[in-house]
């Protein structure tokens, strides 16, 4: 490699793979500054990305993810709950990031990984965000924030029995291999099991619990017959990159994330509207400048990735 | 989690319970019974492998037995960490977890210790601890989804996953089970027929020379039927070992090209 | 190497008996039926033996696939980076063994003593060393020593006409 002269004697009798190991920022540098990064990457292009919806037999809905070699499984169980006296006719949704001892040689049993509840975090704030309800000063205000401001999905869709029962959505995401731009992929993986959900039917027992019943022999008081599916509006869709001096690093490896430590998160909605931006601190200072170049690497992404679970989702209805 | 738990009501799932009462077909007199997925008694579920799985780790392996479905990783060897006590030869260290969803009512996964310490115990003898001196080797498995036989997956997945990361071993370690229903042993139980099981014998084994590794028997047996529980457990781990060697070598000469 | 064997092999599998095959790399001996079976996954080769060797048995090893990534070990030289400079030792990070990059690091200790052959007890270890520094180093021992000489252009002087310091494996507890 011709940039192992860098580093002095040491270099000529060192494996490139070695050199990497000891001088990474420099290995880096030589590839910057020939616009490509090691992978073979123009600076600006996301990882290879794949989504494979129904992986769990187990679940009500669930999808695997793939950007590169970074992959969430995420899997979605439906139970029933009894909606707040606040909110009678919403239902709950809890949203858990996972990283098992599997995924990294940096997490070890027993002591869950720093990304974790980060991770957690930002993915209730990008999904849950603003489901949290206006109580009308007015119905047109409400409306109003309705349509300008709604999530992904409504709360409201959950109700089962208003004041009686709800749904109470568990979300859960398990990183299986991780490879950086966690949340990316956690975040893709989420949105593909919520398209890929059935809500199963249910109908009142004696009891007054609500259990599952097949939909042939219904005859029976099937409380959810036309709501099997969650309408998804305004899909949120992510891009992380990494700054370093002028450069931009589109969806970083996790090698790029420790040598870079600048990240910046941008989430855009298919309403083309910001809905996060996340900077946590880092070395380089954004400009402005730099921040729109992420918001727009992140809009050309959104369209990738738009196709990407589109054409996943029709080619489930097909089978 | 822990914290959101407190203020996020109490939620049941609306899944049917499974019946306390065995069904009339798993009666002790009854042999004509059919298994819930159609197979005979002494028939296994198609089993599959694939290495490679987790590029992060070393070495790592996923395993599909029907519905049962896990990933094992492999770290090392590597540092062995403060805490742990002066060790001349290698040391294995192993942990097994369940996701959330692996059973059918969320988060009831099974005793992750007990499995953890069984899963050591089997693989033990099969790996030349001493060909990595005072380092560690990290086995951890994820079980994907619970779908019966889940141990045994863990472990014959787990010595895949050692062979993927270039430990040096004796053998692979195959592994199966038999539960006992009345009168009748079935091979490679799945969940409904583990919960009905009046009796459940596993056995690890080094296929090559048909050394035990680990034997575990539970509930009621008659030593005629010990002896030939073992024996279709042997069988079938010989069988096993053909799956497991064929996915090892197609991955070998892949790597090759 | 005699035979380029394309035979893929897995632990466990029989290789030949003992009394034709010597074991070599990936390969061992099982002293209850005395065949040689196969440690690794890989490619079986056979290697002749030199034409003067006492034992004319020819050698069966499994290679390629496979092999866990390098681990320091008492004679290795390890290129290492200093995290650490205290009065009596110095605390490194091993990053290369030979000139293989680990997968993932192993910590080693640079004891006073080691640094150099004449007046072990004057050397100065701040003087010696500073945190970033990138050495290589001699592992003395696992678990207590290795280690090594620095590469850094500007702090080179020092230290250049000084033998292999040690570093220490692991730590010293």
């Amino acid at each position: 490699m011709g940039h192992s002269n860098a580093s002095g004697d040491l270099s000529s009798e060192m494996e490139v793979d070695a050199f990497r190991r000891l001088f990474p920022l420099r290995f880096y540098e030589h590839h910057l500054a020939e616009s490509i990064r090691p992978d073979g990457r123009a600076l600006g292009k996301a990882r290879d990305t794949t989504i494979e919806l129904g992986a769990v037999a187990s679940a009500d809905g669930s999808a695997l993810a793939k950007i590169g070699l970074t992959t969430m499984l995420a899997a979605i169980k439906m139970e029933v709950m009894t909606p707040s006296k606040e909110s009678p006719d919403e239902g709950c949704i809890a949203i858990d990031f996972h990283m098992p001892p599997i995924c990294s040689p940096l997490v070890r049993p027993g002591r869950p990984a720093e990304a974790e509840p980060v991770v957690s975090k930002q993915l209730a704030d990008t999904i849950l965000r603003h489901v949290k309800h206006f109580y009308g000063h007015s119905l047109l205000l409400d409306y109003f924030f309705k349509v300008l401001y709604s999530g992904m999905i409504d709360l409201k869709d959950l109700s089962l029995v208003s004041g009686k029962a709800a749904w109470m959505v568990y979300l859960d995401i398990y990183c299986l291999d991780a490879d950086g731009s966690l949340f990316d992929a956690a975040l893709l993986s989420a949105i593909a099991a919520f398209s890929h959900l059935q809500i199963p039917v249910v109908s009142m027992n004696d009891d007054g619990k609500l259990i599952v019943v097949s939909e042939e022999n219904g005859e029976k008081d099937i409380v959810n017959k036309e709501k099997r599916k969650l309408s998804l509006n305004r899909i949120p869709f992510s891009l992380t990159c990494v700054l370093h001096k002028n450069y931009i690093l589109a969806d970083p490896t996790a090698e790029e994330e420790t040598i870079f430590e600048t990240l910046v998160t941008v989430v855009l909605d298919t309403f083309d509207q910001l809905v996060y931006l996340y900077k946590p601190g880092g070395l380089v200072l954004a400009f402005t400048s730099s921040v729109q170049d992420c918001i727009a690497l992140t809009r050309q992404r959104l369209k990738e990735l738009q196709k990407i679970l589109d054409e996943s989702v029709s080619g489930m209805e097909v089978d | 989690m822990a914290a959101k738990a407190a203020s996020t009501p109490t939620t049941y799932s609306p899944s049917p319970t499974t019946q306390k009462t065995k069904p009339s077909f798993f009666k002790n007199d009854n042999v004509d019974w059919v298994r819930p997925d159609g197979r005979g008694f002494h028939q296994c579920r198609p089993a599959f492998f694939r290495t490679g799985a987790v590029n992060a780790a070393a070495g790592s392996a996923y395993a599909e037995f029907g519905n049962t479905k896990v990933i094992v990783s492999v770290f090392g060897p590597r540092e062995s960490k403060k805490a742990m006590m002066y060790s001349d030869i290698g040391r294995l260290n192993c942990n097994v977890t369940f996701t959330t969803f692996a059973t059918p009512v969320r988060g009831q996964g099974s005793d992750d210790k007990d499995f953890s310490s069984m899963l050591h115990k089997a693989l033990e003898g099969a790996i030349m601890l001493e060909t990595f001196p005072k380092t560690t080797v990290d086995v951890f498995a994820l079980v994907l989804e619970s779908g019966g036989s889940d141990l045994p997956v863990v472990i014959s997945c787990a010595s895949v996953a050692l062979a993927d990361a270039g430990i040096m071993m004796y053998d692979l370690v195959t592994s199966v089970s038999v539960s006992c229903l009345g009168k009748n042993l079935v091979i490679d139980p799945v969940l409904e027929e583990e919960s009905y099981q009046d009796g459940s014998l596993m056995l690890s084994c080094m296929p090559s020379k048909y050394e035990v590794t680990q034997l575990t028997i539970t509930g009621e047996w008659s030593t005629a039927k010990i002896n030939e529980g073992m024996q279709l457990c042997l069988d079938a781990c010989s069988k096993l070992a053909k799956i497991m060697r064929s996915c090892l070598k197609e991955a070998a000469s892949a790597s090759e090209d | 190497m005699e035979e380029d064997g394309d035979v893929v092999v897995t632990p466990g599998e029989v290789l030949g008996k003992s009394s034709d095959l010597k074991a070599g790399a990936g390969a061992y001996v099982s002293p209850q039926d005395h065949a040689v079976y196969a440690s690794l996954t890989g490619f079986r080769r056979i290697l002749s033996p030199p034409p003067d060797a006492p034992d004319q048995r020819p050698t069966v090893e499994v290679t390629g696939h496979k092999a866990h990534g390098p681990v320091p070990e008492p004679g290795s030289i390890v290129t290492a980076r200093v995290t650490r400079v205290m009065a009596r030792m110095a605390s490194a990070d091993i990053m290369c063994v030979g000139t293989k990059s680990v997968r993932e690091k192993f910590s080693g200790i640079i004891r006073q003593q080691d640094v150099r052959a004449t007046e072990i007890d004057k050397v100065d270890m701040h003087l010696s060393f500073h945190a970033g520094d990138i050495v290589r180093a001699l592992v003395v021992q696992q678990w207590f020593q290795l280690v090594g000489q620095r590469c850094n252009a500007h702090r080179q002087g020092k230290l250049s006409k000084e033998r292999l310091p040690r570093l220490e494996d692991d730590e010293m507890k």
